[in-house]
């Protein structure tokens, strides 16, 4: 559960010695924009925090942004993309659209590319008939490695055990011990 | 400075790997200066790990900005404690941190083995180096923590760093990290000890002991990691719950999940001699699943909102990942013959069967979190269909899956080993089974409709009656022949045998825990824009908003709403929810407003300002019963520490004697 | 002077890993190959003391606790037999006296019948109800 935010991008993490300057300078202009926001950034909108509503149909939705999060998801602050998307639900919603009619609406916008399908049919079904595949193991496990039942002299086995009665002896001396 | 720390973990990779080979090729060739010299590697390659990880924190400690790791992660205003904290919060850092883990692990297995199983031990420490040179080739060459910021091929040096992320500032985020990645390396352990029985076939379990009680040490660690990290979640992110199902979430619960099967089923191979080959595949699967999560939180294998650093670091993984799971199904395969099990079922009614199910139910859940977490990317992958899954989708396919995990946790101990008849069956299950109807009714009747919750609470009784009746009934047994009181008998009782009843107790968490997941099915939730004077209503809860307060210091500039809450116009007191924004990483946060009790917690959530900057919007939120899960989560740690006394009880009898060998009284511990 | 710490570091621990001195090699110390044998009966022991327990506190019935003690006390003489067979094995390997403190002086016991088919002559580790190699029923009838 780590959860990690890397405010400047990947830009840092991955350079090596040489390409540290251009990596430095990606992330400079980076910050400089952000900076402009930094103002705005702290009169945030419920947009950052999206409502159980906002956040069924962002799901729906792929964030345009470069994450490969859905519009709920996205982790990034300020995201040109998440953030008003975000709004204009919340926006949509007021107005008393459906979920079909505001993923609709993206979708003439975005293009196709931007809906994500909630999970299909498979999804479902796979950990549920890995279940039943573990029933059928567990069956033949038991079948296998059941002790066949002795059968009819279930009682009189006891005295006729002939290694048993050899140490039977010495079992009971030994158990007298435990206690 | 950073040539000596890179020159310190560049030894330390030489020193594994001469570690490993030295410790195999001396065991082969039977050359005990070999094998000594490959133990002394082990220490070796910990105390250079320690060398390099110790510049590292200086050169944090003393914001050595030269540093690319060092620029990036910490700043100059950041406290001390998060400033060490800065160590594991990037890649580079993190990595190095599980090297050192994994060193210190080996070491200390190392030490204490050091007279045990000697046959073995050289082909564990081979396993360990191995897994030790892996990481270590990923510090030095791939993820190197020791590079400079350059411009134009001098080092550079920035005024202040980025600071760590503010996310991570907080109290219980400075030991999740480590408590979750001493969890994740520690599997290791037992995988090592487990090849290495496969590989000198060793007779008998006595290696089972050795690895019980390190897995035991690990889930442990992972327990509390996890524990740690919903409680990080819920009091820092600001929405309202605690899990979310995220990739780097479900990541930590996989192998936690297998671990757990493992402790189980090992029961059956030491009282019976069964299901050898089952454990060993879970000892590897539970660590090769560790080393998974680590895919995923390090290496941005699966997209997620938390995998931070979107590096091509996941290839190394999966081919390290790969190679594992390959060595492994090898060893298995190889060897079946000496893992043949030895006994048979007695019937199908008896512990054994209800060991089945349970592995069967958690391996289960185990899956269904792992698909979960990979189907969107295998179905993108399939038919380049994006899909998303929602925590929704988990919460349906994992809530009937945790409800029968749940009832196995309280049927499992009533039956007995080998056989148990019906006459037994009706003894213990009586009494808890109609008290658990009774309470599902009665809830039924005072309006709980819900009916996973009627089920769960059902449940929840029934496991916790079965577990105070081991406790009462072994208590009153042994007080009536002791002559003790109850209490004193029942603390007898456990340290007689510390791991069944700490597992009693572990199960125990479980029911608390459970109770607190129940609580979910009532949560109430409600967001308003709130003006001074401005009241809103959450549940039975009345809010009005006294106060709107701004203040800004070196690190942070802060908003903050005062609210005062009444319940049926009875004041209770104030909430002050406030949000953060910290300058230097441009990131914000909450710092919520929480009345906890043990019915029901409020949770007050600044989320922001309105779009006008005149209002606050607030969230607020009721989660019924969330404390019951903190509270499940300190017995279940406590359950665990109680597993880990040795127990008091030492059978001792007399071992077989031969002359020439050993003639030592041995005493087994349990 | 960096470089001199780092040769410094280099040769500690080159010094270190190799400089095994042969008083720090271990002596040998001979497992006795009984262990597996007496951990198993330890086992064996344990559960019929759980067993004992769960009966005393009513957990089991009466029929199911002898059933399941009398299986495990076959189980224990099946490890007995196996441990006495191992002795006698070392006592002709070694030439040398064997001494079970569990059963002092006890001459060797036959192989219990079970594990010898009286129809093919196939021997086995443990006993057996039918042979594994003809298949026949392995104890004579009563």
């Amino acid at each position: 559960m780590q959860r990690l935010k890397s405010s400047s991008g990947a830009a840092i993490p991955g350079c090596r010695r040489a390409s540290a300057r251009r990596g430095r300078s990606a992330t400079l202009s980076l910050l400089s924009g952000l900076l402009i926001l930094v103002a705005a950034a702290i009169a945030q909108t419920a947009s950052e925090k999206p409502s159980d509503d906002v956040r069924r149909v962002g799901a729906r939705l792929q964030c345009q942004c470069g994450c490969k999060d859905s519009l709920s998801t996205c982790s990034m602050l300020e995201c040109s993309f998440s953030k008003p998307s975000k709004e204009r639900i919340a926006r949509m919603q007021a107005a008393g659209f459906s979920d079909a009619q505001i993923i609709q609406a993206f979708v003439r916008d975005n293009g196709q590319g931007i809906y994500l399908s909630p999970p299909s049919a498979l999804g479902w079904i796979v950990p549920y008939v890995s279940l039943g595949f573990g029933l059928i193991v567990i069956w033949g496990f038991v079948k296998k490695y059941r002790k066949p039942k002795p059968l009819a002299e279930l009682g009189s086995a006891q005295a006729d055990d002939p290694a048993l009665e050899q140490y039977k002896e010495q079992i009971e001396e030994d158990l007298k011990k435990l206690d | 400075m950073e040539n000596l720390g890179s020159l310190a973990i560049l030894l330390a990779f030489c020193a594994a790997i001469y570690a490993a080979v030295a410790s195999i090729t001396g065991r082969i060739k039977r050359k005990p200066f070999l094998v000594v010299s490959g133990a002394r590697a082990v220490y070796a390659v910990w105390s250079l790990i320690t060398i390099g990880a110790a510049i590292l924190v200086f050169a944090i400690m003393t914001g050595d900005f030269r540093f690319a790791y060092v620029a990036e992660h910490s700043n100059k205003a950041m406290p001390i404690l998060y400033k060490f904290t800065a160590w594991w919060g990037g890649q580079e850092g993190s990595l190095l941190f599980w090297s050192w883990l994994l060193s210190t692990y080996a070491a200390v297995v190392t030490y204490t083995n050091r007279r045990k199983h000697r046959d073995m031990m050289p082909y564990v420490i081979g396993v360990l180096a191995t897994i030790q040179t892996f990481f270590l080739m990923l510090n030095n060459f791939i993820a190197n923590p020791f590079q400079m910021l350059a411009q134009d091929r001098l080092i550079v040096s920035v005024p202040d760093g980025n600071g760590l992320s503010p996310l991570l500032q907080y109290p219980s985020m400075a030991i999740h990290p480590p408590m979750l990645y001493l969890g994740y390396v520690g599997f290791a352990v037992p995988f090592a000890f487990a090849m290495a029985s496969l590989i000198t076939r060793q007779p008998g379990e006595g290696w089972i002991h050795t690895t019980r009680r390190w897995t035991l040490v690990t889930w442990l660690f992972q327990s509390c990691g996890i524990m740690l990290g919903m409680g990080w979640a819920y009091h820092v992110l600001g929405w309202g719950g605690s899990w979310g199902w995220d990739p780097v979430e479900n990541a930590s619960l996989l192998p936690w999940l297998s671990g757990t099967a493992f402790l189980h089923s090992v029961m059956m191979q030491e009282k019976k001699g069964m299901m050898k080959v089952w454990n060993m595949v879970l000892v590897s699967a539970t660590f090769l699943l560790a080393l998974f999560g680590t895919a995923i939180t390090r290496g941005g294998l699966v997209q997620s909102v938390h995998a931070f650093a979107r590096s091509d670091i996941g290839k190394y993984f999966v081919a390290f990942l790969a190679l594992g799971i390959a060595f492994s199904a090898y060893m298995i395969l190889d060897r079946l013959d000496y893992l043949k099990s030895e006994n048979q079922l007695e019937s199908v009614v008896s512990r054994e069967s209800s060991f089945l199910f349970n592995n069967l139910i958690l391996l289960a859940s185990c899956f269904a979190v792992l698909w979960g977490t990979l189907f969107p990317v295998i179905s993108e992958y399939l038919n380049n269909n994006k899909i998303s899954l929602d925590a929704d989708w988990y919460n349906r396919v994992m809530v009937p899956i945790g409800l029968f995990l749940l009832f196995l946790t309280g049927v499992g101990p009533l039956f007995a080993w080998r056989r148990t008849s019906i006459d037994s069956l009706r003894r213990n299950f009586q009494m808890p089974g109609i008290a658990a109807l009774v309470l599902a009714g009665a809830l039924f009747a005072a309006g709980v409709h819900n009916f996973y919750a009627l089920v769960a609470f059902g449940f929840c009784l029934f496991v916790a009656l079965t577990v105070i009746m081991e406790f009462v009934k072994g208590g009153k047994s042994i007080a009536a022949k002791n002559d003790m009181n109850l209490v004193r008998a029942m603390v007898e009782l456990t340290h007689r045998n510390t791991r069944r009843y700490g597992g009693y107790l572990v199960h125990m968490g479980i029911v608390l825990l459970f109770i607190g997941f129940t609580g979910n099915a009532f949560k109430q939730s409600e967001v308003k824009e709130l003006n001074p004077g401005g009241t809103m209503q959450v549940g039975h809860y009345n809010l009005k908003m006294v106060g709107l307060d701004q203040s800004e210091n070196d690190l942070y500039q802060s908003h903050s709403a005062t609210l005062e809450v009444s319940k049926n116009g009875e004041v209770l007191g104030f909430l002050k929810p406030e949000r953060r924004f910290y300058k230097s990483s441009r990131e914000s946060t909450s710092e919520i407003g929480l009345r906890t009790r043990l019915n029901e917690d409020l949770y007050l959530n600044f989320a922001g300002m309105s779009d006008d900057n005149q209002r606050a919007v607030i969230q607020a939120f009721v989660n019924p019963l969330v404390t019951w899960q903190w509270i499940g989560g300190l017995v279940l740690i406590a359950g665990t520490l109680v597993c880990l006394v040795p127990s008091k009880v030492k059978l001792q009898y007399a071992r077989t004697e031969v002359v020439g060998y050993t003639t030592k009284h041995a005493t087994i511990e349990k | 002077m960096i470089i001199i710490l780092a040769a410094v570091l280099a040769i500690l621990v080159i010094a270190f890993i190799l400089g095994v001195r042969q008083k720090d090699l271990p002596e040998p110390e001979p497992e006795s190959p009984f262990r597996h044998l007496d951990d198993r009966k330890a086992a064996i022991y344990e559960s019929l003391r759980d067993l004992q327990f769960e009966y005393r506190v009513g957990k089991l019935s009466e029929e199911d606790y002898q059933t399941s003690k009398r299986d495990l006390q076959k189980e224990l003489a099946v490890v007995l037999a196996e441990v006495d067979k191992l002795k006698a094995q070392l006592a002709v390997s070694l030439g040398v006296g064997v001494n079970g403190t569990a059963r002092p002086a006890s001459p060797k016991p036959a192989r219990p019948a079970g594990t010898v088919c009286p129809s093919c002559g196939a021997k086995f580790e443990r006993e057996l109800k039918f042979c594994g190699e003809c298949g026949k029923p392995m104890q004579v009838a009563k």
